[in-house]
């Protein structure tokens, strides 16, 4: 089934009706196909996170309609109809350990599904199946998440979202303060999550390697706006407009524009380490002796 | 000088079988910049907990700017360290940006005119003075970040520990953020020891100290270091680019230096290599 988000001049305001209102978003107009990665790009304070906290209405749009899949969200609607969607939406927020509060790694991943209603025994299986999932050893399940280390405790509030089936995993920085290995894992499996089971993934990023190595759509926000959107390709082919916005290129992509300063040339402009080497080989001797 | 002198430190937490630090020793010089690097459970925040005596050690010797940590003094201590967590919301208190910047320097009984001109001057640095009457909860993460760090800034420490402060932070955010603590540094001689996976965080510092399964294993400068190529990451470090264009350009038969070199280094290589063929 497919689950496509629209949003519709959307506008939002913290402490709205105060004098100390801040408009946060600002007529905001996008599409979120169904089974697609889409990162979400910004400065600090650009809007990124209130804009996700719209996408299981969190946060409802002061003016504007959100829609997901059949679901339409107005300064208006009831809070008492938007379980079917929380479960829909998955959400897993910035250091989503804080969020970690049962005696057992088992426990944890099961009480979101019996939250929902489902059995205590098919909630166990159902928390099993997601800890392989993550990747967490079997024996961490009756550990008490705690006693884990900060990798692996992500890695169960990761599961504990999974475990409600959701069509759209929406991850905040889900990699932040994991060091270079686990950073790797998380992304790899938020990459199988949507190739395995069509999840529609929305991703807050600010690591630029990662929007070039696995996003299909790009949002960048500024200033409560969306500023831009497009593939990662139209995103970065500009980057004193970047710079402008204070955003940076992938690494390869800026090592390229430098290479290109000193003679080089590039036929389309690299994204990735990969595509990098690819243009420049040709264009370089063999490397004999002279230059070691 | 020696501004933080750590002698055969020993940990073990209560719930685990391993040693969290095990027999560490470690001297740093006033004015250094150190990096401490390691993968996730290699001990560095524990080590940091240890140095303020947010925990107590097994056994060893912590000694800063010339006093030694102990129960009694770990409060006159704690006045000459400004510390800079991960995530800071675990250290907010204020209700509003400019309270929150300014509740270090109540704490240590600074006057109000002061207080006022310090606070400005700290949110200025870090690029917040615009928000200075919001409240800290309803900032982004980075935002946060930043806010921490100003709090710091404010009560002037003389060493400054960072422990994966910068995380947050977009690349752009946090290369003004590292600038900033040099020039702090620069100007107020301040000891900085910074714990972080970023590589250009590490590449800031004097020193870089690899610490695994809570003891060190390898120290030397950020060039030095560098030239390990893929083993930074079993160190928790990521490939610095170079590393990574010469290890693609090596798969498609280009021979490559084997020496470290740094991002301009390797651009002059490429500009010769290519007028060269």
């Amino acid at each position: 089934m497919a689950t496509d988000i629209t949003f519709e001049q959307v506008n939002y305001s913290y402490q709205a009706g105060t004098p100390f209102a801040v408009q946060a978003l600002k007529n905001i107009n996008l599409q979120i196909k169904s089974g697609t990665f889409t990162a979400v790009i910004g400065q600090t304070g650009s809007g990124k996170s209130t804009l996700i906290q719209h996408l299981n209405a969190l946060l409802k749009p002061s003016s504007g309609t959100v829609t997901i899949g059949d679901q339409v969200i107005t300064n208006e609607t009831n809070n008492k109809h938007l379980k079917p969607l929380r479960k829909k939406v998955g959400m897993v927020f910035q250091f989503p350990e804080n969020q970690l509060f049962e005696e057992t790694v088992l426990k944890d991943i099961a009480f979101g599904p019996q939250n929902f209603g489902v059995s205590e025994a098919d909630a166990n299986e159902l928390a099993k199946r997601m800890a392989g999932e993550v990747g967490l050893d079997e024996s961490l399940l009756s550990r008490s998440p705690f006693d884990l280390s900060g990798g692996q405790m992500r890695r169960v509030a990761i599961a504990g979202v999974l475990a409600l089936e959701p069509e759209v995993l929406v991850l905040d920085e889900p990699t932040a303060g994991l060091d270079p290995r686990g950073r790797l894992e998380i992304m790899q499996l938020v990459t199988r999550l949507r190739e395995e089971q069509g999840l529609t993934i929305v991703l807050i990023t600010h690591q630029m390697d990662d929007v070039a190595d696995y996003a299909d759509h790009v949002l960048v926000m500024g200033h409560g706006e969306l500023l831009k959107q497009g593939t990662p390709r139209e995103i970065f082919s500009d980057p004193e407009w970047l710079t402008a916005h204070q955003l940076g290129l992938p690494s390869a992509t800026r090592f390229a524009y430098e290479l290109q300063q000193a003679g080089f040339e590039f036929e389309t402009m690299p994204l990735t380490v990969s595509e990098l080497a690819d243009e420049i080989a040709p264009q370089l001797g063999k490397g004999d002796d002279r230059h070691e | 000088m020696a501004i933080i002198k750590v002698e055969h430190l020993n940990y073990k937490y209560s719930n685990s079988d391993t040693q969290a630090i095990d027999d560490v020793s470690l001297e740093i010089q006033t004015g250094d910049w150190v990096a401490i690097v390691g993968h996730n459970g290699s001990g560095k925040s524990t080590l940091a907990k240890l140095l303020i005596g947010l925990m107590a050690a097994d056994s060893g010797k912590i000694t800063i700017d010339d006093q030694e940590l102990t129960p009694e003094s770990v409060w006159q201590i704690r006045e000459k360290v400004g510390m800079v967590f991960q995530n800071p919301d675990n250290q907010f208190v204020g209700a509003t940006v400019a309270d929150d910047v300014a509740f270090g320097m109540e704490n240590r009984s600074v006057d109000r005119d002061t207080m006022v001109t310090r606070v400005n001057h700290a949110l200025e640095q870090v690029g917040m003075l615009d928000y200075k009457d919001r409240e800290p909860a309803n900032l982004s993460g980075g935002q946060k970040q930043r806010v921490a760090l100003a709090g710091i800034i404010a009560i002037a420490p003389k060493i400054l520990i960072l422990d994966e402060a910068t995380s947050m932070l977009d690349p752009r955010g946090r290369q003004a953020i590292l600038q900033v603590i040099q020039q702090l540094k620069d100007d107020l001689n301040l000891t900085v020891l910074s714990i972080t996976h970023d590589i250009n965080e590490a590449a800031n510092a004097d020193r870089i100290v690899v610490i695994d399964d809570g003891h060190f294993v390898e120290e030397s400068t950020p060039s030095e270091l560098f030239n390990h190529g893929k083993q930074l990451v079993e160190m928790g470090l990521d490939v610095p680019l170079p590393e990574k264009v010469k290890d693609a350009l090596q798969e498609r038969h280009i021979a490559v230096p084997e020496s470290y070199l740094d991002e301009r280094g390797l651009v002059d290589w490429l500009r010769t290599s290519r007028l060269n063929k």
